[in-house]
């Protein structure tokens, strides 16, 4: 099934969640955000380290206690004092709703983008790539956090219903909302494809959905525990880490030794980010870490497009990926968009058969940077 | 900062791991029973043909490209391929220059002159072949120079002797190749069984061959019904001449067809239907060739039906 690209979502969890090592330092990215401390102050966990801007991006807290070692540019760097305290868990106050319940929110650290007020709310609880099992871990070990998390994001939203959309076979529910069995096959689990599932529309209105990584933060929230880490997928097991804690200390627990010429991605394999340096942190939302060993899959080219339609036919948004590729590759963007590049999920598929190895998805995302560049209206882009 | 160099690019970092190579080279195993089956029926000549031009296109291929200063990829076995096919089209004795005429022209101008692999607007082996048709007709009258053979040639039959001559070849016969036409092409059986690999294997889309077939039996079953006394049975249609051979090596070539599924069928279908307006109408028998170049053509309008994309549908 893998060589026609159907791979399934829902796997077997292995034992129960490992705790992430203590980070020696955390780095914390400041894209987005104000830094709220000066190089040297010292802080305690669970301090608001950065201010969100905007109406939906979350505050940063630091996971660890310790001292302020550097901010430079894009990256807030955070010594740990073992030895350092602690800020005690506020929680929210009850009852609190609208305006006042998104400030609280981002205030502890939840980003809100996609929370719009709406009718329905969906739980999207379906892993979204093989490999990535962090929202089935969640909605297995954190019940009542989880059942708090949609009580406070309901208010939130204002959603007259609540539906959780589980994998095909899954047992688990949540109190308050209806269950949505997805079929758990790659990209069914992506959020435009669980919408389209639960309310047979291809549109997002009236609708807001947020993954269960997330309900799960704003059930901690409630009881007044900011976001400071994330659950990830690595191998056969699952980390809770302390946000900003670098792949490499990471990976020296887990024995995991990326060798030259490996690919070490945050995310899973057919969507994550390649990161160039161990150095780099885990981040809010993030689920997976990825090791693919060089050798093991073919690289990218840049060969001609033999026109096989492969992509064309793998696509779940059924854009003729053939045409605006070639579009996106001459610089035609325009054409490129009236070829529905405005409805790519970036979901990876096109270029995993494309026989001529061609960096599909790559091209896309040229395509969307210099039309967002132009300052032009893209649409709906998920 | 030291550590090893880790590969960077944008995702998927999986990749299905089947290449243009593997497709082009599997094309050519399932072209095997065809080639076989034309050397057990034709000998030696059509070894010679087949040799020759499958040894002419990778050389005018390589040239083309070192000419163009572009890096050799010839070990793809898309030219090998192309120049197979070719030879398949031709009578097992066709004279040697009129192999390099229509190998130069296949692979030097049906691929390169538009840009090479994936480019070409019509299936190359067919632009060659076509040439020489128009070029020199009687040299690819299969009845007027494969003196040799104790086969005739069942769409001549046909198209000069009427119904009953054509339905004196057996289905059986017309199957195996016992039929004079293209030294592979009129390897009905072997075509089939080749086809039905690349459609198993992925390589051919199905639809391509599937409505290419249906349009012409069912254009030949309406001429059928117009025509009772002249016409031949649908059958007779699908298996005589080069239709199985067309159908799963020369109308799904891919730079040439349409991509989306609609647009598949309908490109299909139209070739199908060409073919037995030629074979009823035109003054040559074989209908494939025209059928199909007509049809390519006919690809950028096919390739505008397109389905409405995620959310543009009804609201």
């Amino acid at each position: 099934m893998k060589a026609r690209g159907r791979f399934p979502l829902q796997a077997e969890l292995s034992g129960p969640i490992r705790p992430g090592p203590l980070p020696s330092v955390v780095r914390i990215p400041l894209c987005g955000l104000a830094a709220l401390v000066a190089v040297g102050e010292l802080v305690r966990a669970g301090q608001p380290v950065a201010r969100g801007e905007g109406l939906t991006r979350g505050d940063a807290h630091t996971p660890v206690a310790g001292e302020v070692e550097s901010i430079s540019g894009d990256t807030l760097v955070i010594r740990t004092d073992p030895a350092g305290g602690e800020v005690a868990p506020a929680p929210l106050p009850p009852g609190l709703s609208g305006e006042g319940l998104a400030a609280s929110l981002r205030a502890m650290g939840l980003d809100l983008d996609g929370l719009e007020h709406a009718a329905l709310l969906i739980v999207n609880a379906v892993n979204p790539e093989p490999g990535v099992r962090a929202p089935q871990r969640i909605l297995h070990d954190f019940q009542p956090a989880l059942a708090e998390g949609v009580k406070v994001l309901k208010r939130l939203v204002g959603a007259g219903r609540v539906v959780l959309a589980v994998a095909r076979g899954t047992e688990l529910g949540l109190p308050g909302t209806e269950r949505v069995e997805i079929e758990p096959v790659y990209p069914l689990g992506l959020a435009a494809l669980v919408v389209r599932a639960v309310t047979g529309r291809e549109s997002f209105a009236g609708v807001s959905i947020v993954d269960v990584a997330r309900v799960l933060a704003a059930g901690e929230a409630a009881a007044g525990r900011p976001v400071t880490g994330t659950i990830v997928s690595l191998g056969a097991d699952e980390f809770r880490l302390a946000l900003g804690t670098t792949l490499a200390e990471l990976f020296a627990l887990a024995g995991v030794t990326p060798h030259g010429g490996d690919r070490v991605l945050i995310g899973g394999p057919l969507r994550g980010a390649a990161q160039h340096t161990l150095e780099a942190p885990v981040s809010k939302w993030d689920q997976a870490l990825t090791v693919v060993p060089a050798g093991s899959h073919p690289g990218f080219g840049d060969e001609a497009c033999i026109n096989c339609g492969a992509c064309t036919r793998i696509c779940p948004v059924r854009i003729m990926v053939s045409l605006m590729n070639r579009a996106c590759e001459f610089g035609h963007y325009d054409l490129a968009l009236r070829y529905d590049l405005d409805v790519c999920l970036e979901c990876g598929l096109c270029a995993f058969v494309c026989p001529a190895r061609r960096p599909i998805l790559q091209y896309i995302r040229l395509a969307r940077a210099e039309l967002r560049s132009r300052a032009e209206p893209l649409g709906s882009v998920p | 900062m030291s550590g090893p160099l880790f590969t960077v690019s944008a995702p998927p970092h999986w990749h299905s791991g089947r290449l243009s190579r593997q497709i082009f080279w599997e094309s050519i195993l399932a072209l095997s029973p065809v080639l076989v089956m034309a050397v057990i029926g034709y000998g030696l000549p059509a070894v010679r043909v087949l040799a020759l031009a499958g040894a002419a296109a990778v050389v005018v291929e390589a040239v083309c490209e070192r000419l163009q200063g572009r890096e050799l990829d010839v070990d793809n076995g898309h030219a090998l391929l192309t120049g197979l096919v070719f030879a398949c089209l031709l009578p097992a004795a066709a004279p040697w220059w009129l192999v390099l005429v229509g190998v130069g022209v296949a692979i030097g101008v049906g691929k390169h002159v538009f840009g090479g692999l994936g480019t070409s607007p019509v299936v190359p082996a067919l632009l060659g072949y076509a040439v020489c048709q128009i070029s020199w007709p009687g040299l690819l009258r299969y009845d007027f120079v494969q003196l040799d053979s104790l086969f005739s040639w069942p769409l001549a039959d046909l198209k000069y002797y009427g119904r009953a001559a054509a339905e004196a070849h057996g289905y059986a016969d017309l199957l195996l190749g016992r039929q004079l036409g293209g030294l592979g092409a009129c390897q009905a059986g072997a075509a089939l069984a080749g086809g039905l690999f690349l459609v198993a294997r992925g390589i051919v889309p199905w639809r391509i061959p599937v409505f290419f077939l249906a349009g012409l039996a069912a254009s030949a079953f309406a001429y059928q019904l117009a025509y009772p006394d002249l016409a031949a049975d649908p059958l007779f249609h699908l298996l005589a001449g080069s239709t199985l051979f067309a159908a799963f090596f020369l109308a799904p070539e891919m730079a040439c067809a349409p991509a989306g599924r609609a647009a598949m069928a309908g490109y299909g279908l139209l070739a199908g239907v060409l073919v037995m307006i030629i074979r009823a109408y035109g003054v040559w028998p074989e209908g494939t060739t025209f059928a199909i170049l007509l049809a390519n053509l006919t690809t950028p309008l096919w390739d505008r039906i397109r389905p409405r994309a995620f959310g543009k549908g009804r609201a």
